[in-house]
């Protein structure tokens, strides 16, 4: 059986399986409107998103694609976190299994699919922004590098959630995956005080994108402890986090396997 | 046969419901002695797993477990009504995470690794008992009382977690615009571990907005079940909820 009809039968699916969930509409929206709420009112922020005129373009727009990264996330891994527990609940895993198509194909697919279609209101909201930026600032190359922004510091970020909500809720219960992933993304991302973190040890894996912002394009939106990165460094936190990401899916495929085998 | 009806409970949920809050607080413990280690005072990390993280956990949990059963349609025709059982449920969890949370800081009370800087050195003990009670209980009402409304809500458990954990981390990462913006104060979840503070005792002037803020969240929590309650009535709701997901 062809295994790329399977990949793209399976992504399809759960794509517009996942896009039509009206859980993911509303709760992107009531995220983005806290984010909103709380850049409103954050003095850093609103110097720079409100005085549109004062800075570089390149600057306004990375900074808006920073605080998209801050809080948009959470909402993008815990609702992936239920997909594959869903199969299972809603008994159509056995099903599945008895199918020609390989295991491998289906569990990309469903990281694909689903992973594209809650992407989608993160990117319109993101969107929504830039489209404020250039109406203030009458400069259509917000656009272009708006689009490079995004895939430069938001999506490395999503392809390692994405992959670790997709693999770690097939051997955790997904509310505890939820619950230690929040965890994660504050003790991952945030500085505190003299409070080891994994960063210290890891220094590219800050999912947030903060060093990939820093040392690609030479701006971060909060009071980081990262105060400088080289483009180098900024690259190799960028792979790091697609890496490991397609390394936890290709990781669950196999556990997976192996699992089916000792049955 | 209240006895049994609570195990029966228990065993339904899984031990996995109960354990969590347990689970947290030994990996905040185990942190704790990787801080020792390397000679950072533990005692607010210690505090922020009460404050913080016991609460967190609660709410994922209650928002989880209570709008879904695997037998609901069954549950539906039961004399005794669904409702019932979820607020049992929820008491269930919220009394094991309280459990947890009191027998922490009665630890934590007892090495004096307490970070409580609510503190009136003149009060009788019982009011002190009752100071350090707020810190977590309060936090611990208002997320399971969110996380429950949310998920009923919107008819999605994931969503309830997914925007119980963003306000989570928007509290910490925008706790300066929180702490600056006086009528944000009645969502101040955790003031006592966000709150910088240069020494161990809030400044008098602060000690009364603290006790504002407890209240208010207290008088939300209550709003937030009564909510829940009334949801868990809409049986069509819980229906439609269980086949969206």
């Amino acid at each position: 059986m062809n295994q790329f009809a399977v990949f793209a039968g399976a992504a399809r699916y759960e794509f517009w399986m996942q896009i039509r969930r009206r859980a993911l509409w509303i709760t992107m929206t009531l995220i983005a409107l806290l984010l909103v709420g709380l850049i409103g009112r954050t003095q850093g922020a609103q110097d720079t998103l409100t005085h549109l005129g004062r800075f570089s373009l390149k600057t306004v727009v990375v900074y808006w694609t920073n605080f998209i990264s801050y809080l948009l996330p959470i909402g993008f891994g815990a609702l992936l976190a239920d997909r594959l527990p869903r199969d299972r609940r809603t008994k159509v895993e056995e099903l599945f299994l008895s199918m020609p198509g390989s295991l491998s194909s289906r569990i990309f697919g469903k990281y694909l699919g689903a992973g594209l279609a809650t992407l989608i209101p993160i990117f319109a909201f993101y969107l929504l922004g830039v489209g404020v930026i250039v109406a203030e600032t009458h400069n259509l190359m917000a656009i272009p590098l708006a689009i490079e922004a995004f895939s430069a510091i938001i999506l490395p970020g999503l392809f390692f959630v994405g992959g670790f909500s997709i693999a770690c809720t097939a051997f955790l219960w997904t509310p505890l995956y939820q619950f230690l992933f929040a965890g994660y993304w504050f003790w991952g991302n945030i500085k505190i005080r003299n409070v080891p973190a994994i960063f210290d040890y890891i220094p590219g894996l800050r999912p947030m994108g903060s060093q990939i912002s820093l040392g690609l394009f030479g701006v971060y939106a909060s009071g980081n402890p990262l105060l400088s990165a080289t483009p180098l460094e900024g690259l190799e936190s960028l792979l790091l986090l697609v890496g490991l990401g397609l390394l936890a899916v290709f990781a669950l495929c196999q556990g997976l396997k192996w699992y089916q085998a000792q049955q | 046969m209240f006895f049994d009806r609570i195990r029966y409970e228990i065993r339904l949920m899984g031990r996995k419901v109960l354990l969590t809050p347990i689970l947290v607080m030994l990996g905040v413990g185990l942190f704790s002695l990787l801080l020792k280690y390397i000679n950072t005072e533990p005692s607010r990390f210690l505090s922020a797993g009460l404050e913080m993280m016991i609460p967190i956990g609660a709410g994922i949990i209650i928002g989880t477990v209570a709008p879904l059963d695997p037998s609901l349609e069954l549950q539906l025709t039961f004399p005794r009504k669904y409702y019932r059982t979820a607020m049992a449920r929820i008491v269930l969890i919220l009394l094991c995470s309280a459990g947890v949370a009191l027998l922490s800081s009665g630890i934590l009370l007892a090495l004096k690794l307490d970070f409580v800087p609510v503190v009136e050195p003149h009060w009788p003990a019982f009011a002190q008992f009752v100071l350090g009670l707020l810190v977590w209980l309060a936090p611990l009402l208002w997320c399971a009382g969110a996380c429950l409304c949310i998920s009923l809500l919107l008819r999605s458990r994931t969503a309830g977690a997914a925007v119980l954990a963003a306000l989570w981390i928007g509290e910490i990462l925008f706790k300066d615009t929180l702490i600056a913006t006086h009528w944000l104060w009645p969502i101040y979840l955790f003031p006592v571990t966000l709150t910088p503070l240069g020494a161990e005792t809030l400044p008098a002037n602060l000690i009364a907005d603290w006790f504002t803020n407890r209240y208010e969240l207290l008088g939300t929590a209550l709003v937030f079940f009564l909510l829940g309650w009334w949801m868990l009535h809409n049986t069509e709701g819980l229906l439609k909820g269980a086949s969206e997901e």
